[in-house]
């Protein structure tokens, strides 16, 4: 399974490059430096969003709540600056991450305790939390000219030529890849999702191990929320509507299953970069950007269709080793 | 068996370890009591197939293998080699994908996962279930070389031959409650049997015997 995992990385990495190559091969301004880091911070949201949702795909659940937890928690950090402008950006950072988690531990809660499959638990914070914007705002936007310079600034700012909501990206990558890769926890993550059965008799808590993926994802769905609303300078109650079908296209296109227990962050962050290319390659070549919900779709379903084309070789490899052993 | 490793809730009785009383409400206190489990069903409840060899053997003894909370997949390594080569499990390497496996091998790599976890007590549940008749012979001579060393083992099985062969003490279980103590001593097929299927000689039912090398563990019901 690695090797093909493997092969699956390598494969859109491979994608990714004939699609940039092609691109530059008509339009060489595509490739410029400034415009690859333009690419990189536009898709960093989808980044840090699907690594989130990667890790709850790993334990067998799914998260449809984490755009309405990015609008909610966007909404409040954005009230917060309103109400008190000289507050520390660490500060709004901070109060982003343990709201975004608070709300993903509802989630999680919810599909812990009373053991609702996440789809329904998540199907209705989607709708809750989008309801709450709209209470704590009465439906008025925030605007630009109500939040402090500091606020907005921060995920613009420059560090050696690369704005720090792509830092924040590459950071959160690194963090992610060290907690799934490295540590018990992430351990956990695919033998929930590979064999929740067999989990329980390893004496893992499939629960609560569930638990702590809405939680780290529902965390990262509060950071972005800050930064998206920081970048655009507006916040209000539809922002990022839809915005979970593409996190989750983002993970399925990156070989993360949609059963569980297999895929890894480098996955989830390729398939981010690969939809992030296409929409910002798409008006650059002069087609609607409209077509990109459909190039998205279409990449989804080849991706799935190389899924169960994987598995189908897994199976002949099986048999070649079953005709080795009788053999030898 | 499934109440003794706390998957499910004993309707009464008491559980004592080597003299000491311990409760156990779920698998992890039943593994940090030093009982573990080898499930009947492989596939269902042993084995993450999609995870490497190596994965599969330390996943209940992470906190042995991690330092600081940081994983070291070197010392994995080492202490999935210790116990799979302990068991002679046959594989490429360890980072094989367990489903690539054969039944027999899944079996002792199942096993290697929880004598890793140094246990006190080891529950086996139809142990030679579905392997092959090589596999089988290598389960049944290591779990003898095991009990030589003092492990407790309570083999739980529904194969008369393999009862015999291996067992100290037999209990044989019938419809949740134990119908029978028997000791080495009193063993045939027959009293097996008769035990197993509740009063007359001409029974028909499945003999479960759950039975035991066993040094210092008790159980009450």
């Amino acid at each position: 399974m690695i090797r093909i995992l493997k092969s699956r990385e390598a494969l859109l990495v491979g994608v990714i490059l004939v699609l940039v190559a092609l691109i530059a091969s008509r339009f060489p301004a595509f490739v410029a430096p400034a415009n690859l880091v333009n690419v990189l911070t536009d898709t960093s949201p989808l980044i840090i969003l699907a690594i989130g949702q990667a890790m709850v795909i790993l334990t067998r659940c799914i998260d449809l709540s984490m755009a309405s937890n990015l609008a909610l928690t966007g909404m409040v950090c954005a009230m917060i600056n309103v109400a008190y402008p000289g507050l520390p950006i660490p500060v709004i950072i901070v109060v982003a991450l343990a709201f975004g988690a608070a709300l993903g531990a509802v989630n999680g809660i919810l599909v812990w305790k009373l053991t609702i499959p996440p789809i329904v638990v998540t199907l209705g914070t989607l709708t809750i939390f989008r309801g709450i914007i709209f209470v704590i705002s009465d439906g008025a936007w925030v605007n630009a000219h109500e939040m402090s310079p500091a606020f907005t600034g921060f995920p613009r700012a420059d560090i050696l030529g690369v704005p720090v909501l792509a830092w924040l990206a590459i950071i959160t990558a690194a963090i992610f890849f060290v907690v799934i890769a490295r540590t018990p926890l992430g351990r956990a993550f695919y033998a929930v999702g590979g064999n929740p059965d067999a989990a329980v008799y390893a004496g893992i808590n499939v629960g609560k191990t569930q638990f702590w993926a809405f939680v780290l994802s529902g965390m990262l769905a509060g950071l972005t929320g800050y930064l998206w609303v920081a970048r655009y300078s507006v916040a209000y109650v539809d922002i990022a509507k839809g915005f979970e079908l593409e996190i989750i296209a983002a993970c399925v296109i990156g070989g993360i299953a949609i059963a569980g227990g297999s895929g890894t962050v480098m996955g989830a962050i390729l398939g981010a970069l690969f939809l992030g290319i296409i929409k910002n390659a798409l008006p650059v070549v002069g087609i609607s950007p409209f077509w990109q919900l459909a190039i998205s779709g279409a990449a989804i379903v080849i991706a799935v269709a190389f899924n169960a084309r994987a598995g189908r070789r897994k199976g002949r490899i099986i048999l070649k080793r079953a005709e080795a052993g009788t053999n030898g | 068996m499934q109440a003794i490793f706390g998957i499910t809730r004993p309707s009464a009785g008491t559980l004592h370890i080597g003299g000491d009383a311990c409760t156990i409400r779920s698998p992890v206190d039943a593994i940090a009591n030093g009982i573990v489990y080898v499930p009947e069903d492989r596939g269902k409840q042993g084995a993450v197939l999609g995870l490497p060899i190596y994965q599969n053997v330390t996943l209940p003894s992470l906190s042995q293998t991690s330092r600081s909370g940081f994983l070291r997949l070197a010392n994995e390594f080492a202490l999935a080699r210790k116990y799979t080569e302990r068991l002679e499990l046959r594989a490429a390497s360890l980072d094989q994908v367990m489903g690539n496996l054969s039944g027999g091998n899944q079996q002792k790599v199942v096993i290697a996962k929880w004598l890793a976890t140094k246990p006190r007590v080891i529950i086996l549940d139809e142990p030679t279930k579905g392997i092959d008749i090589g596999s089988k012979a290598a389960v049944h001579a290591f779990m003898a070389e095991l009990a030589a060393e003092g492990l407790a083992i309570i083999m739980i099985s529904s194969e008369i031959p393999e009862i015999l062969g291996m067992s100290d003490r037999v209990i044989v279980m019938r419809d949740g409650l134990i119908a029978a103590e028997l000791s080495r001593s009193e063993l045939s097929p027959e009293t097996l049997v008769r035990h197993a299927a509740g009063i007359g000689p001409k029974g028909h039912a499945a003999g479960i015997g759950p039975k035991g090398h066993e040094p210092g563990t008790g159980m009450q019901p």
